[in-house]
């Protein structure tokens, strides 16, 4: 059985009490193990999960940012991809590859985030989804001039998100396929289109600007 | 990127063909054939420059800064969560109801399962007889006949590569719609099983599994077992017996038992000064277990390493760019013994040793490796005449090989610090004599180049051994270095003296405490990253039993009135060093204390010089070795 050593207020003998009971005793006695710069009481799991965000919120934040083009709302994403992660963490902290898993739950929420807005913008407009996408988005006006984003914006969000998590974080085609819930072969497909794809919307949009 | 390239392909190779290549999804042997192609087409080098452009310019599209927003959002929603739900993380109102559903919902799925795999007499499908033909035809007869197929790579002849080798059931059983056959193909040579290294300690697992010419890397992850002992290999992926490309998917990945039983006890850290120390990260070593903590929090685990029953002195450097750190150990009470070294990376949760040609050869130079930047290290290189005139070497951590550097075989360096993304480091200017100068080399790893920095003061070597030390300013600028003084009647005659100065790139040099003279071996000093301080051990010196006393200069320009002495640890031997890159610094004072050679009872201080060059206790810590990074 786990066991949590804590010292409780006014009582300097340290006591050791089962892992499970720790968290109906501390949340009972309100009794907080942080040294104040945390919003609610430090627990063992917190620093992990701490050390966890640290390590991978760069990466799904920019992600994120590829794959929506928005900057609140990749953050927005980012903050709920790592509450999942909370959510799950004692099985996810085991994973021999926790990125993936962070990846995959990003995947979801772009994939989603984005046909969210598909459908909302239908209502509004007979715009295009893609061009609505961009027109509708506040972080689109930073990178007007951003030829990279405007054509990775431009590409399917599957292929998007295949392409950036290969070439910017370096997963293995099966790795994207086991994300995407995409077979070897597809994925072999789905690559090697989106690869020529960013090339001709590059080479295009490069010589009308 | 060309868009009007009239370069063809003989061969008419594909652009996804290429692109498959570029991914690791072709088979060995057609990859292999590919890239002997590639090498004499312009055509396809072409169409492959054109993904790497892609490539590059994504990598190089502006980044976002998470800085404190998601942290403090994600604390926010969880502590929202716990005020719903205050007992456990997770929502356990709603388990009842759920673990019922689910239980159902997996016997349901397990009778399903059994029901569809059980070979049956009486199914309507015969399964064919796949021996002996390639997979792609297997796969559509497969699919057609609505069977699964449970595939096994497994070594063969090239001339079976793809080719189906075994199967189960076997042919003209009857079976039902949507049962799974067991087939194995022929992987060619290219292909190895995984060798079984279950119960074997780390070192001679990885030893194994790179003798069948594949890769190993040590879990960060340790996994409970009841059958193998903690600290040997209790699981790998893929499992032993599992047939891998040695080119393709090289890695087998070592999970490490942590016994029957969770990590010992966490030695807790006390903060004293929570806002200074919520903004380091603190990686410490307690009986083979390594620990991190970010902002004085209770440490969490990351990773055992099977040491146990031995007396290691431990060495632990953050990568610059506080993703990785560097643990090494060495076994004091051999008077052989090698040292073992082990890269932790955080994002990637991994553990993987150093080989045996990156690690330290004998005791006789218990230096530190340093990171140079963030994949580059240097050490002392094990095959060098002696201990006393070593090498060093650098080690490249990302493509595991040593990189040649102008100062591979310059005899006795010492001392070395990385500044401004540069090493510096003491080269006696004729190693093994009795008392000779010498200069500080500045190595920029960016050119592989090493030019000569400044001249020292002082002798660089005392009896032939190297002596003293240097410490540079974050700007590469400023140094100050603590060597054996040079008088007429040389550098053996007592007394001794230790001219520490400071030394500017220009050729300036600022005296600072000479009187400190009376010293057997020269402390090293050290400066502040911005060069505005200087903490130097006092005249006990370091052969003194009560030594850690600390002269801090807040000045460079006052060498006449230090600060009052900072009090340090009781013990044997003290190290100090600066950390942060301006006033108020941080100042780490490590005491440990040899004696009874158990290496136990190492306190550890980190103390803060506030502007006024008050000291002020951050944190403290009881533990074998640690270093930290700052923010």
């Amino acid at each position: 059985m786990a066991l949590v050593r804590i010292e409780l207020p006014g009582n300097r003998k340290r006591h050791v009490i089962p892992h499970k009971w720790f968290y109906w005793l501390a949340a009972s006695i309100g009794h907080s193990l942080d040294d104040g710069t945390a919003d609610y009481p430090m627990r063992i799991e917190d620093a992990a999960f701490d050390s966890f965000v640290q390590q991978y919120e760069r990466q799904i934040l920019n992600y994120l940012w590829r794959m929506i083009g928005d900057e609140d709302a990749a953050y927005d994403l980012t903050q709920e991809a790592f509450l999942r992660a909370w959510t799950h963490f004692s099985r996810v902290r085991n994973y021999a590859e926790p990125r993936a898993w962070l990846f995959r739950v990003a995947t979801n929420l772009a994939l989603n985030y984005r046909q969210q807005r598909a459908t909302a913008s239908k209502k509004l407009s007979p715009l295009d989804e893609e061009k609505d996408l961009s027109a509708s988005d506040p972080g689109r006006t930073i990178v007007e001039n951003d030829l990279v984003h405007e054509v990775l914006l431009a590409l399917p969000a599957k292929r998007r998100a295949a392409l950036v998590l290969r070439e910017v974080y370096g997963l293995s085609a099966e790795e994207i396929g086991q994300i995407m819930g995409i077979s070897r072969d597809a994925m072999k497909m789905l690559l090697s289109r989106t690869r020529e794809q960013f090339r001709n919307l590059y080479i295009a949009r490069g010589q009308e600007q | 990127m060309n868009p009007d390239s009239m370069l063809t392909c003989d061969l008419l190779i594909t652009m996804d063909t290429l692109s498959a290549w570029r991914d690791d999804l072709l088979q060995p042997a057609h990859a292999a054939q590919l890239a002997q192609h590639v090498s004499t087409c312009d055509a396809c080098r072409e169409k492959i420059a054109t993904f790497d452009t892609i490539a590059s310019l994504l990598r190089h599209q502006r980044e976002l800064e998470p800085g404190n927003r998601i942290r403090r959002a994600v604390h926010a929603g969880i502590a929202q969560q716990r005020q719903r739900s205050p007992f456990m993380p997770h929502n356990r109102i709603v388990w009842g109801s759920t673990a019922t559903a689910i239980l159902l919902t997996v016997i349901f799925a397990v009778v399903l399962r059994f029901l569809a795999n059980h070979p049956t007499t009486s199914g309507n499908i015969t399964v064919p007889n796949f021996v002996g033909q390639q997979y792609g035809a297997v796969k559509s007869q497969a699919h057609n006949l609505n069977l699964q197929l449970d595939v096994h790579t497994v070594p063969s002849t090239d001339a079976q590569q793809g080719e189906v080798l075994t199967q189960n059931p076997p042919p003209s059983t009857k079976v039902k719609p949507g049962v799974t056959v067991k087939i194995t193909v022929g992987g060619g040579t290219d292909f190895v099983l995984v060798p079984d290294v279950i119960g074997k300690d780390p070192t001679t697992a990885c030893s194994l599994i790179e003798n069948a010419g594949l890769k190993c890397i040590v879990a960060a992850q340790q996994v409970q077992s009841t059958s193998v002992a903690a600290g040997l290999i209790a699981k790998t992926d893929p499992a032993a017996g599992e047939g891998i490309s040695k080119t393709i998917s090289p890695t087998v990945v070592l999970y490490i038992s942590s016994g029957n039983d969770t990590p010992g006890p966490v030695q807790n850290i006390t903060v004293q000064n929570p806002a200074i120390a919520s903004g380091m990260k603190v990686v410490y070593v307690t009986n083979n277990d390594v620990w991190l903590s970010i902002g004085g929090s209770t440490a969490q685990q990351l990773t055992h390493l099977n040491l146990q029953g031995t007396k290691l002195f431990w060495s632990l450097a953050w990568s610059p760019d506080q993703t990785k750190i560097l643990a090494v150990t060495t076994n004091i009470t051999s008077s052989s013994s090698s040292s073992q070294g082990w890269v932790i990376s955080l994002p990637a949760g991994t553990v993987a040793q150093l080989p045996a040609s990156a690690t330290v050869a004998s005791t006789g130079v218990l230096s530190l490796p340093y990171w140079i930047n963030d994949h580059l290290i240097i050490y002392y290189n094990p095959n060098t005449p002696s201990a006393h005139l070593a090498e060093f070497q650098v080690f490249d951590t990302m493509t595991q090989q040593v990189i040649h550097t102008p100062f591979d075989t310059i005899l006795m360096p010492h001392a070395p610090i990385v500044a401004n993304g540069q090493l510096y480091f003491v080269n006696p200017s004729i190693p093994n004599t009795q008392c000779e100068t010498g200069v500080v080399e500045r190595y920029d790893p960016a050119t592989n180049t090493m030019t000569q920095f400044l001249s020292l003061l002082g002798s660089a070597t005392e009896q032939g051994l190297p002596i003293g030390g240097i410490d540079v300013s974050g700007d590469g600028q400023t140094i100050i270095a603590a060597t054996v003084g040079t008088s007429s009647a040389g550098c053996q005659t007592n007394p001794k003296y230790t001219p520490i100065a400071l030394q500017r790139a220009d050729g300036t040099v600022t005296p600072l405490f000479t009187t400190i003279s009376q010293q057997t071996i020269p402390p090293t000093p050290f400066l502040s990253p911005d060069a505005g301080h200087a903490a130097i051990p006092d005249s006990n010196g370091f052969a003194q039993e009560n030594i850690a006393t600390k002269q801090i200069y807040h000045n460079q320009a006052d060498t006449s009135s230090p600060s009052a002495p900072y009090p340090g640890n009781s013990s044997n031997t003290a190290l100090a060093t600066w950390f942060g890159k301006a006033t108020p610094g941080l100042y780490e004072e490590v005491a440990q204390n040899l004696s009874d050679g158990t290496l136990n009872d190492i306190l550890l201080d980190y103390v803060a010089l506030d502007s006024n060059a008050a000291m002020q206790p951050v944190m403290k810590l009881n533990v074998q070795a640690a270093a930290f990074a700052h923010n």
